[in-house]
C-alpha cells in the first residue's frame, strides 16, 4: 500500500512538474487569466482580532470588483476575488499565499493585510514573481523590495520624516515627545522622526521617546513620561485602540500639548472613542476626505459600498481596500491583453502621478515603489453631533 | 507617583472584576473557564445593542444584560458543562476553550468587527485630590468590585453557598446530604456569567467595545487570580490590584518596554515561593 502511494505521488509530482514547464512556454496569458475570468487572491484576517480591519478591507475590494463585473468586466473579463484568512499570523498567511498561487492558481495577490503576513510572504512571492499589488502595511520593505511588488500605502519611515517636518516648520516646536508602540510599526516610524531631524540638523528638538506595548491597558505611566519634557508637539503612533486610550490619559492627567498621530488614525473611530479628548489632534492622511461631499471618487465608493453591504459603514479600512482594487484594476487595463505577469509589471510602471483613483499622486518606475509619496494633513473636531476631520494643509511630501 | 499608583489601582480593579468569576467557578467545579473573558464581551455587545438599536437608557439596559447573562450561563451549562459532567474536569476546560472561539467568532458575525465606544456609568467631570486626577466613573468601579467580592465571601457563608462548597468535595455525598447537585453547578454558572456581563460593562469604557476587549484583561485577570489565590475571593483583588501597580511602577522608573515582562517574571517568583498565592489557603483534604 505504501509502495503504491508513494509511486502515486511521485507520478503526481513528475506530472505537475511537467505541467510547470509547459506553462513557462506558452504565450502571453499568465495563470488565473481566463476568456471570461481572472482570478485574483487576496489574503488578510478575517477572523480573530484583526478582523475589525480585515473584513471591512475585503468587503472594499469586494465592493469595486462586483462594480467592475456589473458593468462587464474589463476587456471582457470578470474579476473573481478568491479571499484567505491568515487570522494575522505570518505562518498561516505563507500558507494561504501557496495555496493561492500553486492550488487556486491567480493572477495577482491583492490587497494582503497585515505587517506579519505581508512580511512573511515576502520572500515567496518574490521568488515566484506574481504581481502583488497594495500592502496593507507601512513597513518600508516593500518598497525596497521592487519588481513584482507595488505598495500603494506610504510607509512609516517616509511618514514619521513628514509629521515631524511638520511639527518643526508649521507648527515651529521647539520640543517634541514621541509616544511609539513598540512594534515594527512604531520602530519604523520613529526611524522615520529621527532620519529628518537629522537631515535638519534639530536632532536635540526630540526629548522623550517613550514606547508602550499593544497589550497595554494602562497608559497613565507613558503619559507622565511625556509630559515630564513639557513637549510642544507629542506625535503618538500606534494601532488604533492605544492612541484613543492614550489621548483620554493625557486628558486626565491634564497634560497640554499638541498631539500629532499617523493616517492609521485618520478615522472617526478615534474621535468616537476619545471624544473631546481627541479633539485638536493633527493627523496625517493619505485618501483624500471621503466624507467630502465634493470628492466624486469617494461618493462613488460610498455609493458602491452601500450598494453591496447596505449593513456597514464604509470606513477608513474599506476605503483601503477599494483603493487597492482600485490601483490594480487600472494595471489590468493598462496591460490590455498582454496579461503575462512581465506584461502587467510593465504595464504598471507606467503609472505618472496617476489621480483618477481615490488616492492621489502614484508614481511607479522600475526603482521607484514608494506609492503614495504625498500626504497631508487634518485637525480632529470634537462635536458631539458631527464629530470631523478638517484639512489644515494641502498635499506635501519630504522635498 | 501617586498618579501612577492610582491608576494601577484602578486598572487592577478592573483584572479583579474578571478574576471574581473564574474563581467562583473555580472554587465550586475545579473547573478554570477560560471563556470568561469572551462571555463578558459577549454580554457587553448585547448591552450594547439594546442602548443602539433598541434605544434603552443605560440603566435599563444594563439590568436586561444581566438576566440575558444568566441566561447565556444557563445554555452554557446546558450545550457544554452538562454533557461533559461525567468526564474529568480537563475536558470541561478544553471545551471552554473551544467556547472562547465559537463566542468570538458569534459575535464578530452577529454584531460587527468594528471598535464601539461604551458609555460610562457616570459621567462627571475629574476630581482632583491631592494633585492626582481621578474620574469618579473609575471610584465607582473600584467599589463596585469591592461590594461584589465581599458580597461573594459572605453568599459562601450561608447554607446555599456551604452547599456549593460541598458539591465541590464531594458530588456524591453532596447528593446523599439532599443538595440538588445540578441545581447548584447550574446556579453557579449563571452568577458567573452575571459577573462576566458586569466586568465587561464596566470594563468596556475603559478598553472600548470589540470582539478582543477582553483578550488582555482576561489573560491578567488569570494572573491576579493566581497570585492573589485562586481558591479566595480576597485574592483576586490583592492580586489584581498589585499588577496593576506594579506594571505602573516598572514602567514608570525601569523600563516601559519591558513593564509586562517584568510584573510577570515577579509572579512567576511569587509563586515559586507560595504556590497557593498570596491569600491562599493551602489545600488539605480531609481523609
Amino acid at each position: 500500500m505504501k509502495k503504491i502511494l508513494s509511486i502515486l505521488l511521485t507520478l503526481i509530482l513528475s506530472i505537475s512538474l511537467l505541467s510547470g514547464c509547459g506553462k513557462q512556454t506558452k504565450t502571453t496569458l499568465a495563470q488565473g487569466v481566463e476568456e471570461k475570468t481572472i482570478k485574483v487572491g487576496t489574503i488578510g484576517p478575517t477572523s480573530g482580532p484583526i478582523a475589525i480591519v480585515g473584513v471591512p478591507m475585503l468587503h472594499g475590494m469586494q465592493a469595486y470588483f462586483n462594480m467592475v463585473n456589473d458593468e462587464g468586466g474589463i476587456n471582457g473579463r470578470k474579476i473573481e476575488l478568491i479571499a484567505k484568512d491568515d487570522q494575522f499570523k505570518p505562518d498561516l498567511a505563507l500558507q494561504k499565499a501557496e495555496e493561492l498561487v500553486e492550488k487556486d492558481k491567480v493572477f495577482a495577490i491583492v490587497g494582503q493585510l497585515g505587517t506579519p503576513g505581508c512580511l512573511g510572504t515576502l520572500d515567496y512571492l518574490k521568488e515566484k514573481g506574481i504581481p502583488a499589488v497594495y500592502q496593507g502595511t507601512g513597513v518600508s520593505a516593500f518598497a525596497k523590495a521592487k519588481g513584482n511588488y507595488f505598495p500603494v500605502q506610504p510607509n512609516y519611515i517616509f511618514e514619521g520624516g513628514l509629521l515631524v517636518k511638520y511639527a518643526i516648520d508649521n507648527l515651529k516646536a521647539n520640543s517634541i515627545a514621541i509616544i511609539y508602540g513598540n512594534d515594527d510599526a512604531g520602530k519604523e516610524e520613529l526611524e522615520g522622526v529621527k532620519a529628518q531631524l537629522k537631515k535638519m540638523g534639530k536632532e536635540d528638538v526630540l526629548k522623550a521617546e517613550v514606547p508602550f506595548n499593544t497589550q497595554d491597558l494602562d497608559f497613565s505611566a507613558h503619559v507622565q513620561k511625556a509630559a515630564e519634557v513639557k513637549p510642544d508637539v507629542t506625535i503618538v503612533v500606534g494601532y488604533q485602540k492605544a492612541v484613543p486610550g492614550i489621548l483620554l490619559e493625557a486628558k486626565k492627567q491634564g497634560f497640554k500639548t499638541q498631539f500629532m498621530t499617523s493616517y492609521i488614525n485618520a478615522d472617526l473611530t478615534m474621535l468616537t472613542l476619545a471624544k473631546d479628548a481627541a479633539d485638536g489632534v493633527i493627523v496625517t492622511a493619505w485618501v483624500p476626505d471621503i466624507t467630502d461631499p465634493n470628492n466624486q471618487a469617494a461618493k462613488k465608493f460610498i455609493e458602491t459600498y452601500k450598494k453591496y453591504f447596505p449593513n456597514e459603514t464604509p470606513n477608513a479600512f474599506a476605503a483601503a481596500g477599494w483603493v487597492a482594487a482600485e490601483v490594480f484594476v487600472e494595471g489590468l487595463k493598462r496591460a490590455g491583453n498582454d496579461l503575462s505577469w512581465e506584461g502587467y509589471i510593465k504595464a504598471m510602471e507606467t503609472f505618472n502621478d496617476w489621480n483618477d483613483g481615490i488616492a492621489k499622486g502614484i508614481t511607479y518606475t522600475k526603482d521607484r515603489r514608494n506609492g503614495v509619496e504625498k500626504m497631508y494633513f487634518m485637525k480632529a473636531v470634537w462635536d458631539e453631533k458631527l464629530p470631523r476631520f478638517e484639512k489644515i494643509s494641502d498635499f506635501v511630501g519630504l522635498e | 507617583m501617586s498618579q501612577v499608583i492610582v491608576s494601577g489601582i484602578i486598572t487592577g480593579s478592573l483584572y479583579a472584576l474578571a478574576a471574581l468569576g473564574l474563581v467562583l467557578i473555580f472554587k465550586t467545579s475545579d473547573v478554570v473557564n477560560f471563556a470568561q473573558g469572551e462571555m463578558a464581551m459577549f454580554c457587553t455587545f448585547i448591552a450594547y445593542t439594546f442602548m443602539t438599536f433598541i434605544g434603552l437608557p443605560y440603566y435599563i439596559a444594563f439590568p436586561l444584560t444581566i438576566v440575558c447573562a444568566g441566561i447565556l450561563g444557563v445554555i452554557v451549562y446546558r450545550l457544554i458543562i452538562k454533557p461533559l459532567s461525567k468526564t474529568n474536569v480537563l475536558s470541561i476546560m478544553i471545551a471552554t476553550l473551544g467556547l472562547i472561539m465559537i463566542l468570538n467568532g458569534l459575535a464578530g458575525n452577529i454584531f460587527g468587527f468594528e471598535t464601539k465606544s461604551f458609555p460610562k456609568l457616570i459621567n462627571a467631570k475629574n476630581i482632583n485630590i491631592f494633585g492626582v486626577s481621578l474620574e469618579p466613573n473609575s471610584i465607582l468601579i473600584v467599589l463596585i468590585t469591592l461590594a461584589i467580592m465581599l458580597s461573594l465571601f459572605f453568599y459562601f457563608k450561608t447554607m446555599e453557598g456551604i452547599a456549593i462548597r460541598a458539591v465541590a468535595q464531594d458530588v456524591d455525598a453532596a447528593k446523599l446530604m439532599g443538595i440538588s447537585v445540578k441545581r447548584v453547578t447550574v446556579t453557579t454558572w449563571i452568577i458567573s456569567s452575571m459577573l462576566a456581563a458586569t466586568a465587561g460593562m464596566l470594563i468596556a469604557p475603559t478598553k472600548f467595545l470589540d470582539i478582543n476587549m477582553m483578550s488582555e484583561v482576561h489573560l491578567k485577570s488569570f494572573c491576579a487570580a493566581v497570585l492573589g489565590g485562586f481558591n479566595t475571593f480576597i485574592g483576586p483583588a490583592v492580586g489584581g490590584v498589585l499588577i496593576g501597580i506594579l506594571e505602573n511602577l516598572v514602567g514608570k522608573y525601569i523600563s516601559l518596554a519591558w513593564k509586562t515582562v517584568f510584573a510577570f517574571v515577579l509572579i512567576v517568583v511569587m509563586l515559586v515561593v507560595r504556590p497557593n498565592g498570596l491569600c491562599g489557603k493551602s489545600y488539605r483534604k480531609k481523609v
